[in-house]
């Protein structure tokens, strides 16, 4: 099998989960992955590539189209001759990876979870249903997956060394009549401990105080996709698919269900508390304890705790 | 101008609890005692295209809405021919067969363009019981219009081009796309349908949606599952028995002090 990992390079963090990740699959698929970097010019630079290691192509373009981004993939995948294509997750990672399968002709699924060598093919797994099943496939050992895997550890190894080849720059399509940064990526405070709140927290002003709380004390804060549409919170605060991904030490989920859309985000955390007044929440099976109670009760009595064994602030600026 | 947004109706899986799963023999679970919903990301493309049409003065929007599905859909098609979808279009599914077949919902919904050529299609991100976030991908290939997404507002809109916010792994992006187009919706900034007065109801009361078949592709390339089981508990779960501040003094005597100490 000749496996092409496919990354949306933006900055070093990405870089490092995506070695993680390429460890991990190497490791469940017995095989060695060369990569490809895709993203703007600039900023592919300013990655630390090394982190990542091997094979590397840079695939510099200029607006993230999906369509023009699978053409070039599509020729250097013709051109080396790979079998495999994993997609590392991101916004447009599903579309990719099924505009490849296309290209390609074969067979693909989207946010994979679990994927292991078997018998001459491939068994992978995914979450449906917002997370209330597992649903099991099983491939020829030529595909493209988009994956979602989490890396909760990662074995004291070293990359390999690098070997870096730059592509010919993927041109802007025709139809881009123009494109303009509207808004830079907001830092994110990245802390050890992070506090997610969700729909069933009640009031807007709940919201607003463990923002306040977690700011004060240097947390990471974020929440459900729903309570950003509700307008409670800023879209750069959703936990999850499509936005942020977090690997802290502690997540304090207050009111959170556990859709699998918001668990993406935080289930890399070592530690999970879910505070939740359905004991049987889907978070339930996903966390590491649960307390099922009101959360006006638990909060007060949960932060002083915190407070107690975290220092004040812990503050490490960095992008998703 | 022709504008079209497709979306799923889907079952309410917030309130389905987990001793209610019961396996479908089509490898899915039984929701049909659930409420539905529109899946979150179409309400928003909905919502959207309303908007659109409402704020652009210069020349009139058709606005059409299509989904695949059964006679459940009906009701939420009539409520969007009330808020001023001009034709509502429904892919008979009375079997379900679509739930997890975005190929052949992308391959009808290509049917349908084909005969009715649309300047802008607007397609959510992605759907909870699939989990794929393909759709909008497979429609823009068989339809050879260009894909931008995923869409967080769309801004404006003239007879050659659409000026959309994307998201951009973070960033937001402002691109100016020509025309025709299809939009992948992602976490808009506008979330909700508006509800449709009763005037607006009554209005359309004896109207009815188009109904076509289902078109199915020579080819899948989306693989179909082989076998499905409920969620294996990933974690140790622990659940307090206690309230308050004495749950916090037991969880963290269970597990959570320690992992406190190392930060």
């Amino acid at each position: 099998m000749k496996l092409l990992f496919v990354i949306h390079g933006t900055d070093n963090k990405i870089i490092e989960t995506a070695y993680k990740k390429k460890q991990k699959i190497c490791r469940q698929m017995d095989c060695i992955a060369e990569s490809c970097v895709y993203g703007e010019k600039e900023e592919l630079e300013n990655l630390s590539l090394e982190l990542l290691g091997g094979r590397i192509y840079t695939l510099p373009v200029k607006t993230c189209v999906v369509e023009a981004i699978s053409k070039s993939l599509h020729k250097l995948i013709r051109e080396i001759q790979y079998t495999a294509v994993v997609v590392a997750d991101g916004d447009r990672a599903g579309e990719l990876a099924a505009l490849l399968a296309r290209l390609m002709n074969v067979k693909c699924i989207t946010a994979v979870t679990e994927l292991t060598k078997e018998n001459g093919g491939v068994r992978c797994k995914k979450m449906i249903y917002n997370n209330l099943l597992c649903a099991g496939f099983r491939l020829p050992p030529e595909f493209v997956i988009s994956e979602r895997l989490a890396v909760l550890s990662l074995r004291n190894e070293r990359p390999e060394p690098l070997d870096h080849i730059v592509l010919e720059p993927c041109r802007n399509p025709h139809y881009i009549l123009e494109d303009t940064l509207f808004e830079e990526r907001r830092p994110q405070v990245i802390s050890p401990v992070l506090i997610a709140a969700g729909m069933g927290i009640k009031r807007r002003e709940d919201i607003m105080k463990i923002r306040e709380y977690a700011k004060h004390h240097g947390f990471s804060f974020g929440v459900s996709r729903p309570v950003a549409m509700r307008g409670w919170a800023d879209i750069s605060e959703i936990i999850g698919v499509s936005g942020g991904i977090y690997a802290p030490k502690v997540t304090i989920a207050i009111g959170i269900s556990g859709a699998a859309a918001f668990m993406a985000g935080i289930e890399q955390s070592d530690y999970i508390l879910a505070v939740n007044t359905d004991p049987s929440a889907m978070i339930a099976k996903q966390s590491d304890a649960i307390i099922a109670d009101e959360y006006q009760n638990v909060l007060q009595p949960l932060f002083e705790n915190l407070e107690k064994f975290t220092y004040p602030r812990h503050h490490d600026l960095s992008c998703r | 101008m022709r504008l079209l947004v497709s979306f799923k109706i889907c079952p309410d899986l917030e309130l389905l609890r987990e001793e209610d799963i019961i396996l479908t023999e089509e490898m899915g679970i039984d929701t049909h005692f659930l409420p539905n919903i529109i899946n979150c990301y179409d309400e928003s493309a909905l919502e959207l295209a309303l908007r659109l049409r409402d704020k652009t003065k210069e020349f009139p929007i058709e606005i059409s809405a299509f989904t695949a599905g059964n006679e459940q859909a009906e009701l939420t098609l009539k409520s969007l021919r009330a808020l001023g979808f001009a034709h509502t279009v429904r892919a008979e599914d009375e079997k379900g067969y679509t739930v997890f077949s975005s190929e052949t919902v992308a391959e009808t919904l290509a049917a349908y363009i084909k005969e009715y050529p649309q300047d802008c299609i607007l397609l959510g991100k992605e759907a909870p019981n699939g989990n794929n976030g393909i759709m909008a991908g497979l429609v823009s290939e068989k339809i050879k219009h260009p894909l931008i997404g995923p869409i967080l507002d769309i801004i404006f809109i003239d007879r050659e081009s659409v000026t959309v916010l994307v998201s951009d792994e973070g960033r937001i992006r402002k691109q100016i796309v020509s025309l025709p187009c299809v939009l992948c919706v992602g976490n808009a900034v506008i979330s909700k349908l508006r509800v449709a007065t009763l005037r607006e109801r009554m209005k359309v009361s004896k109207t009815e949606s188009e109904y076509i078949s289902l078109a199915y592709p020579d080819h899948e390339y989306i693989a179909a599952p082989k076998e499905v089981n409920p969620m294996i508990a990933k974690r140790a779960g622990y659940q307090s028995q206690k309230d308050g501040s004495e749950a916090v003094r037991d969880i963290l005597r269970n597990g959570l002090q320690k992992v406190l100490e190392q930060i």
